[in-house]
């Protein structure tokens, strides 16, 4: 999972974006806009974060929104820590 | 009428004890005026001080601003979120409108959070992506989604212009659909920038009309007292009232007028007949004469100015006590005339 978690810079500035902004529910263009990228750029990324449950996708009207799972915060963290524990060691 | 309070005392005083329960609230004014900081503190005292959770939407500032932010105002954003008395959502506003229908975007953490408060931050933004014919609709339209769920909106508007008489509220007819408005206003005096608050509208209820300032301190937003001193300041260019001279009341004005005439006609012992006051007081004495040629009663009207000087001294009537009112008016015109010793 670490692989794919981090396997892109685009993936690690949506982490940290969500991360830092758990409240955060928007567009695809609306999350590009906010790590000064544009919706094509990020969108297979984005796909990627939600077949591995990071994100939750839902459909409002003619748009889909996407935002955080903050349950998988914790885990994804832990996963982090103990990649960058065993990289250490 | 029930009354959502702010928790900011001296608004709520001057909102007669705070918005109307049920009302769409907006909060206009310039960048760097405090609309924020206004909508944060709504929210955070409803939530501490009055047991009302609160949601907020941002569009355009990140919610790890908004915690750092109040955290400078010892609010902790974060504690009350963890606490479900208060939700921080940040999306673009295409999303809030687009998302109507059977679900809308709000539905959800309504439902989490049951929220009496919900702060937009800000409602410009939302225009940004429609037509300006639609604004007006889409603004009614939300906010009567806010009203239907039981909760006292306030939206921010960034009404452009810093300073100066930039206010634009009803260009797109967003003050119309609003039931009450505060406008929050950068004001320069004397080359340093105040902050100026005023409630312009407060749908049926009686509010407070003054211009006042309000400082923005570590524990929030403060209203002081009115500006005095000033005028056209919601223009955000105000110059100063000149200061009035020491106007004199009605009993030194007799004094003076009594004074004049008795120096002026020679110790006549006048009285005041009547008084009329505007700018300056005018006052009508009279006095007995009592000399070989005239016997009667001598009015004239004495003007002073509100320092106290008298501008102006006129002769008005002459009232006989015996003659006729021929030999009045005859009387009146030599008397006006003439000077003591001489033929008339």
């Amino acid at each position: 999972m670490f692989d794919k978690l981090l396997s892109s810079d685009t993936k690690v500035d949506l982490l940290m974006l969500f991360h830092s902004n758990p409240g955060l529910v928007d567009s695809i263009e609306g999350v590009a806009r906010r790590i000064g990228r544009t919706a094509s750029e990020i969108e297979a990324d984005v796909k990627d974060l939600i077949d591995l449950g990071v994100l939750v996708k839902e459909r409002f009207g003619k748009l889909d929104a996407v935002s955080f799972d903050t349950n998988k915060d914790k885990q994804i963290q832990e996963i982090i820590s103990n990649q960058l524990k065993m990289g250490a060691g | 009428m029930d009354r959502v309070k702010t928790g900011i005392a001296q608004l709520d005083q001057m909102l007669s004890g705070g918005f109307v329960s049920g009302d769409a609230v907006l909060v206009a004014g310039g960048a760097g005026t405090g609309k924020t900081t206004l909508g944060l503190q709504y929210l955070v005292n409803g939530a501490n001080q009055f047991g009302e959770n609160g949601i907020f939407v941002t569009f355009e500032q990140m919610p790890n601003q908004l915690y750092r932010d109040a955290k400078n105002f010892g609010w902790d954003l974060k504690r009350l979120e963890q606490e479900n008395k208060l939700k921080i959502f940040c999306t673009s506003p295409e999303l809030l409108l687009e998302s109507h229908g059977t679900k809308h975007f709000l539905d959800e953490p309504i439902r989490q959070v049951k929220p009496r408060r919900i702060v937009i931050d800000s409602l410009s933004n939302l225009a940004m992506y429609i037509e300006e014919k639609e604004v007006r609709k889409e603004a009614y339209r939300l906010l009567n989604y806010f009203k239907t769920k039981q909760m006292n909106s306030l939206c921010t508007w960034e009404a452009p212009g810093i300073i100066g008489q930039g206010v634009s509220l009803t260009d797109v007819g967003v003050s119309r659909v609003a039931d009450c408005i505060i406008l929050l206003r950068l004001v320069e005096i004397e080359s340093q920038m105040h902050k100026a608050l005023v409630v312009l509208k407060l749908r049926g209820s009686d509010h407070d009309k003054a211009l006042r300032e309000f400082e923005i301190t570590s524990q929030g937003i403060t209203v002081a007292q009115p500006f005095t001193g000033f005028e056209s300041i919601i223009t955000g260019v105000p110059r100063r009232v000149r200061s009035m001279p020491k106007t004199i009341d009605e009993a030194e004005a007799n004094q003076i007028a009594l004074e004049y005439v008795k120096k002026k006609e020679s110790g006549a012992q006048a009285e005041i007949k009547s008084v009329e006051r505007q700018d300056i007081w005018v006052l009508e004495v009279s006095w007995a004469m009592q000399t070989e040629k005239t016997k009667g009663t001598q009015y004239a009207n004495v003007t002073i100015s509100g320092t106290g000087e008298v501008r102006d001294y006129e002769k008005t009537r002459f009232q006989s006590g015996s003659v006729s009112q021929r030999i009045q008016s005859k009387l009146r015109s030599i008397f006006s005339r003439s000077k003591p010793g001489e033929k008339s």
